[in-house]
């Protein structure tokens, strides 16, 4: 690379940067020494599960970090500022500070819906931005911002401009955010987590943006996301971290193909893959293991050997698949849904009698079959969490019919619908509210037994849920335990505990590995399944990422504002994809692999070299 | 933070210790002695705050004074916030509820009734001359709404004419138009036309004390109804009821509790704005209010005021103390 003989020539440059937090038990160290430096017009990934510092160490270079309870301890932040020369961010005063935030460093947040202010129109926010920072007159102010808008490639934008952003919708809202961030024109663009909350082909379209801005403007890039495959698509280079440590850095090619550390070949291989179908996903914990001084080491007595040889022993040919799925499905359907609609009233007009309906779900039938999970995929806003909540009656449908067992369950009442309610369980997506913060988890667990008297007496259904709990792999003394002291890994084990112990024979799974780490997503995917082998479970698999529901699914639902827009296998849909909207969505997903990186990396070589060609 | 826990043990031991100290101590208000009257405080080993014009115990009546204000304002605002709870949380969880016109009309009629004949009666049994007959009534009255509900349960042809009664709606509009009009206006005309009695205060506080308590308790269990365990207990289809009481309640309570202490302290205020304006209260009892109207504009002996209003400004301040620290997250109960 030509820039690499240039080193001193770096935008930025972090050394030995140590962030802590003060809290009541101690004090914590969020980033550990941690080093990187990045050229112009180059991108590095930055790679790490919740809580690995990979925030932390973005907003000290934003010089963020809340006081006095973090505190940047040690470490230098080199920047090459257009204005400033060269100048270390931690020892300038907080005016320069403020000129160099929104001039020469800009910074995109993950949450697009709390990022806007709800009261101003989002092109007073942006206008407002340009007016802070660069001496112009409103009027030019203004033709910047539809400039702007006009770049992010955000529709209608005069609309656009005077819209409040409730009236947007995510990824809109996060191309304003991006608009806002690039009002002038930064040299280092920070996006921390930019895509998680956005649909994948929403996040295509904004990876594109942030693309483009580098072939156009030389724009660094750091982006800070947790998932592999959007860095592979995206960065020139990696940093992956663990616990404010940075385990391995690298360039984006060499990482994927060669990954040194235990924990980045964990990673690689614990992501639900498109290409092929797996049996049991690697973990983490497969590649490593803390020793006593609480260090990483690999471990020694490995399973697999390389990121490649776990997925190649865990691998389910097309023939093993078709074999299990055909006598499953020669069985009677154990649930099965007939025309079934949920309109949800839009404006209530009292004068007249036509009223507006979001359709919701919108005459959908299909058949689950016993022991044959079932995946639910689509987009935000597409009715799959609405269908869900339909089927364990938790909402009333508008009409159809949903039969389960043999028995059309919209009809019954009270006592009957209890009796089926047993058989029937659902697993949230969001392990923090799903459990009551003010119940111990194995009151939680036991609650549901006692009201349906299942087993004689108390002790009884104490030695249950002690059972129940080791089945999830925690232990039997985490009983008098409250969820606030757990992870969410093991809350949501928690929360499946809690629906498995009726004994049900159907569960939905309404995204319930969405908020997890992918690492964690793994096991509880993994138990998912040795749940499902063990018990007989019935699935139903709601998510929006569609390697989750390939990965956990046999048959799978398509689904695309309300309607079922393709049904099948899911090796079927995935290998053969009928409908348009289903290709799209298959094409719009990173997949991180070896092929794609190196696409990835030649094509913004040639971009390069065809605006070099440009400019002479 | 222990520190600070023991400081709100010590308030909390400080403000209900308070109470009893008036009868333990052994003190007398009504003990009228004319040579001793306006003794200045610290001065005579038996009146510690001096006393007044007849000669009564200045530290007696601060004592009883207090006894008068928690014993009226601790009762009330135990039930206003009781009742707030009660509403706020159905209007809350259940928005609308689906009615059977027959039956719910049958049972207002006989709620109504029941309502008012426990007014009579508690007011009678307030004035002495309790009845047994009273009790009895409301127990046949309890008895008949019970007979109506489960006869609608079981009986079908009952159920006609339903309708969904949007019962937060109602509440909500109760709530404006009885906060739509000024509390103290609102009290005084009903101080006047009712007899001076504890019972009577402490009705016409009721009316308009529960609402911040139902307000905050119907936004927290929206806020409540969003979360996930909520969704989970009704997917294992538990009973309303059972889910507004063991998974709302325990976690609104943390905010209804500032909110109680908050309103004890407005309350206490309350009444001793009433008693200052001589409404409400029966002549014969002593009250802060009372001291500081009855030598208000009495300069020469300071200490007939003062310390009444120290002893307001003690008790409010240390109520605030509390409200700040739950604020703060104290997770304990004290």
């Amino acid at each position: 690379m030509e820039t690499s003989s240039l080193v001193t020539d770096n935008l930025l440059e972090v050394r030995d940067l140590v962030v802590e937090f003060t809290t009541e038990k101690g004090t914590i160290q969020a980033v550990k020494h941690v080093n990187f430096s990045l050229a112009k017009g180059e991108t590095i990934g930055i790679v790490g599960e919740s809580g690995s510092g990979k925030s932390v160490t973005s907003l000290s270079i934003m010089r963020l970090i809340q006081e006095p309870v973090g505190k940047i301890a040690s470490g230098e932040i080199i920047f090459d500022s257009p204005k400033m020369g060269k100048v270390d961010l931690l020892s300038l005063s907080k005016d320069e500070m403020q000129e160099l935030r929104g001039n020469d460093i800009a910074m995109i947040f993950q949450e697009p819906m709390t990022s806007l202010n709800p009261v101003y129109t989002c092109g007073n926010q942006v206008m407002e931005a340009i007016l802070l920072h660069q001496q112009v007159s409103v009027e030019e102010a203004k033709k910047r911002t539809l400039a702007l808008f006009d770049r992010v490639k955000l529709p209608r934008v005069k609309k656009i401009f005077n819209a409040y952003p409730h009236e947007l919708s995510g990824g809109q809202k996060q191309r304003v955010m991006i608009a806002m961030a690039l009002s002038c024109n930064p040299s280092l663009l920070i996006a921390d987590e930019p895509t998680t909350a956005l649909d994948v082909t929403v996040q295509e379209a904004i990876l594109d943006i942030v693309q483009d801005l580098r072939y156009d403007e030389e724009t660094s890039v750091i982006f800070i996301t947790h998932d592999l495959g959007v860095v592979a698509e995206i960065s020139d280079h990696v940093m992956v971290m663990y616990k404010g440590e940075t385990v391995e850095k690298g360039d984006v090619w060499d990482i994927f193909n060669e990954p040194q550390h235990p924990y980045t070949k964990g990673l690689l291989a614990c992501r639900p893959r498109l290409d092929f179908k797996m049996k049991v996903l690697a973990t983490v914990n497969d590649f490593m293991e803390v020793d006593e001084e609480g260090k990483l080491i690999e471990k020694e007595n490995n399973k697999y050997k390389s990121v490649g040889e776990a997925l190649l022993l865990n691998f389910e040919t097309e023939d093993e698949i078709k074999d299990r799925t055909k006598d499953l499905m020669m069985r009677p359907a154990i649930l099965e849904v007939n025309n079934l609609k949920k309109y949800f009233p839009l404006k209530k007009n009292w004068l007249s009698r036509h009223r507006e309906y979001v359709k919701a779900v919108d005459d959908v039938s299909f058949k689950v079959y016993p022991g044959v999970t079932l995946g639910l995929v689509g987009e935000s806003g597409c009715g799959k969490t609405t269908l869900g909540r339909l089927l364990l009656r938790l909402l009333e449908p508008t009409s159809g019919e949903v039969t389960f067992q043999g028995e059309n369950i919209l009809t019954l009442k009270g006592n009957e619908m209890r009796r089926l309610r047993k058989d029937m369980q659902i697993i949230f997506q969001d392990p923090y509210s799903s459990l009551n913060p003010r119940i111990a988890i194995g009151e939680a667990i036991m609650e549901p037994m006692r009201l349906f008297k299942v087993h004689k007496n108390d002790k009884e259904r104490k030695n249950r849920v002690v059972e129940l709990l080791e089945t999830v792999s925690l232990q039997a003394d985490h009983f008098n335990r409250y969820p606030h002291e757990f992870s969410g890994g093991q809350r949501q084990r928690i929360c499946i505990a809690r629906a498995l112990a009726l004994d049900p024979k159907f569960v939905v799974c309404d995204e319930s590995v969405s908020a997890l780490d992918v690492s964690v997503q793994a096991q509880v995917l993994n138990l998912l399944n040795e749940l499902k082998e063990k018990f007989h479970f019935t699935y139903i698999f709601i998510s929006h990422d569609l390697s989750v529901v390939k990965f956990m699914a046999d048959r799978m639902i398509v689904m695309n504002k309300g309607k079922i827009e393709e049904m099948g296998f899911a090796e079927d849909i995935y290998n053969y994809p009928q409908k348009a909207y289903t290709k799209n969505l298959i094409k719009a997903i990173p997949k991180g692999d070896l092929e794609d990186v190196r696409k990835a990396q030649l094509r913004r070589k040639l971009e390069k070299e065809k605006r070099m060609q440009a400019k002479m | 933070m222990k520190l600070r826990n023991d400081k709100i043990l010590w308030t909390i031991s400080f403000l209900l210790v308070s109470v009893g100290l008036i009868r333990w101590s052994g003190w007398s208000t009504s003990q009228i002695s004319l040579t001793n009257s306006y003794l200045p405080p610290f001065q005579h080993h038996l009146y510690w705050l001096g006393t007044d014009r007849l000669g009564r115990d200045v530290s007696a009546m601060l004592l009883s004074g207090y006894e008068t204000t928690i014993l009226i304002s601790l009762p009330i605002m135990l039930l206003a916030a009781g009742i707030g709870i009660v509403l706020g949380g159905l209007a809350g969880y259940f928005q609308k509820v689906r009615i059977y016109l027959l039956a719910f009309l049958l049972k207002v009629i006989v709620v109504g009734c029941l309502l008012w004949e426990i007014y009579i009666t508690i007011e009678a049994a307030s004035l002495g001359n309790a009845s047994i007959y009273g009790w009895l009534f409301i127990c046949l009255l309890g008895l008949i709404w019970a007979m109506i509900h489960f006869l609608q349960r079981k009986w079908e042809k009952l159920s006609f004419w339903a309708f969904y009664l949007p019962v937060d709606q109602l509440f909500i509009r109760l709530t404006e138009l009885l906060s739509s009009v000024p509390r103290l206006v609102l009290i005084l005309c009903l101080a006047t036309l009712l007899r001076p009695s504890y019972f009577n205060f402490g009705f016409v506080v009721l009316i308009t004390y529960w609402i911040p308590a139902a307000r905050l308790m119907r936004a927290e269990v929206l806020r409540i109804k969003q979360q996930y365990y909520i969704e989970a207990a009704k997917a294992n289809w538990l009973q309303d009821f059972y889910i507004l009481w063991k998974h709302a309640l325990p976690n609104a309570l943390p905010t209804i509790r500032i909110s109680f202490v908050f309103g004890l302290a407005s309350l206490i205020i309350l009444e001793s704005t009433l008693s200052f304006l001589g409404v409400g209260l029966p002549p014969e009892t002593v009250s802060w209010g009372k001291m500081i109207a009855q030598n208000y504009q009495d300069g020469q002996h300071w200490w007939l005021t003062f310390f009444p209003v120290l002893g307001l400004l003690l008790v409010i301040g240390s109520l605030h103390y509390l409200a700040d620290y739950w604020q703060e997250g104290g997770r304990k109960w004290w």
